[in-house]
């Protein structure tokens, strides 16, 4: 049938509703899914990893802890003074969760991932949660 | 719907959603053009499907034909929006709202409230209108239906109008809901009691502004006196308000029963 008969029959409208009621299914799947992954994630730990950053002036630090997120930023958002390698127009970052509040006293920080030189994931570092000073990541030695 | 607290949906709306819409504030306006055009193609598509498919998939599962186009095209306005932002507003819409369009942006505003609170409204609403479109005898849709009117026809010229009491007293019902919601705004807003019509500002109703300050003032205290009297002024303008709705219900209900 025609555009204009089928206007006329009302369908478009029927549809709307229909798409109303579809945004409304979306938005509470969508909502329940959302509480319950960031909730249940506390029955699955992350996976710590080991970085060893390397920047341009050749200092050398190492990273541990769990990668929280991870973001693509223009590259004239970052200092230029960074001199990072390669020329595409986006770089992007991690932002690692980090323990030992009480030597570095910083939770979260953001590296890049054109400074990370190495990645891995060795078996005996751990995490522990304690009340002052947040937690605690270490390489662990001895288990009692 | 209805079983999501409003303290889940306060503290969702401050703290995830108006971080979204505000690095995506291009989204939000493309989706309320997209969605209705994406809608309109996919009912003019189904419209043309040969018959056998439109005999699988009846008209009556829409939403869940829908529910697809709907994901694709929200997940496709999200990712044009910074796409949108550099070509449209320079790289950053907020600096263009407040620069050019004069108007300053809060991060959690009017349209993040908005949205959380349709979240809570929307569930009374609906059931209470469904039971009343449900509640229309059935002969009244048979005999239009049998001398020729569409679908739609019958619900806009008959069912919609015998069933308007019951419709209203959900739309009232809904915005008594509304108004006396308090966690939702406490969270979401920036409580800024600045009275302003821009969405893109916060604001402070009078219960989260009573929730609030109570437990700041001093008993007996002048402040203390004002607090009771937002109260009443918030029983009061409900009280008014669901009395001139129970009015209009009731002659609705005169108007439209003997249809």
């Amino acid at each position: 049938m025609s555009m204009k008969t089928w206007f006329k029959s009302g369908s478009p409208w029927i549809w709307m509703s229909a798409g109303g009621v579809s945004l409304s299914l979306i938005s509470v799947i969508g909502l329940l899914w959302l509480i319950a992954a960031n909730g249940l994630s506390y029955f699955w730990p992350s996976d710590i990893h080991q970085f060893e950053l390397q920047d341009s002036q050749g200092n050398k630090q190492t990273v541990i802890g769990e990668i929280y997120d991870r973001e693509k930023i223009p590259r004239t958002q970052l200092s230029a003074q960074l001199n990072l390698p390669g020329d595409s127009e986006t770089i992007e970052r991690l932002l690692v969760k980090t323990g030992n509040r009480e030597l570095v006293s910083l939770d979260f920080r953001w590296i890049l991932v054109p400074q990370i030189a190495a990645q891995s994931t060795p078996e005996d570092i751990a995490v522990i949660e304690r009340r002052t000073n947040g937690n605690f990541t270490a390489e662990s030695r001895h288990c009692i | 719907m209805e079983a999501l607290p409003t303290v889940i949906l306060g503290f969702l709306a401050g703290l995830w959603l108006a971080p979204i819409i505000e690095d995506y504030l291009p989204a939000i306006f493309m989706m309320l053009v997209m969605l209705p055009i994406t809608i309109l193609l996919t009912a003019y598509g189904w419209n043309r499907l040969p018959k056998e498919i439109k005999f699988k998939v009846p008209e009556t599962m829409a939403p869940l034909i829908l529910i697809p186009m709907v994901i694709l095209t929200v997940y496709l306005a999200f990712a044009l929006s910074p796409v949108m932002e550099d070509v449209f507003f320079g790289g950053d819409i907020r600096q263009y709202i407040t620069n050019d369009l004069g108007i300053s942006f809060d991060q959690r505003n009017a349209l993040v409230v908005g949205i959380a609170m349709g979240f809570a409204v929307i569930p009374t609403i609906f059931s209470m209108a469904e039971d009343a479109i449900f509640g229309v005898p059935k002969h009244l849709t048979s005999g239009s239906l049998a001398l020729g009117a569409t679908p739609w026809q019958t619900l806009i010229k008959v069912v919609i109008l015998t069933a308007s009491p019951g419709i209203f007293s959900a739309v009232m019902m809904g915005l008594g809901r509304a108004v006396g919601e308090t966690m939702i705004v406490l969270m979401a807003t920036g409580n800024t009691p600045i009275v302003d019509w821009s969405i893109f500002q916060g604001m402070r109703t009078l219960s989260a502004n009573i929730a609030v300050e109570m437990p700041e003032s001093e008993v007996g205290s002048s402040h203390y006196r004002i607090l009771f009297l937002a109260a009443f002024v918030l029983f009061i303008f409900t009280f008014v308000f669901n009395t001139v709705a129970e009015f209009v219900r009731q002659r609705l209900r005169e108007k439209y029963s003997s249809l």
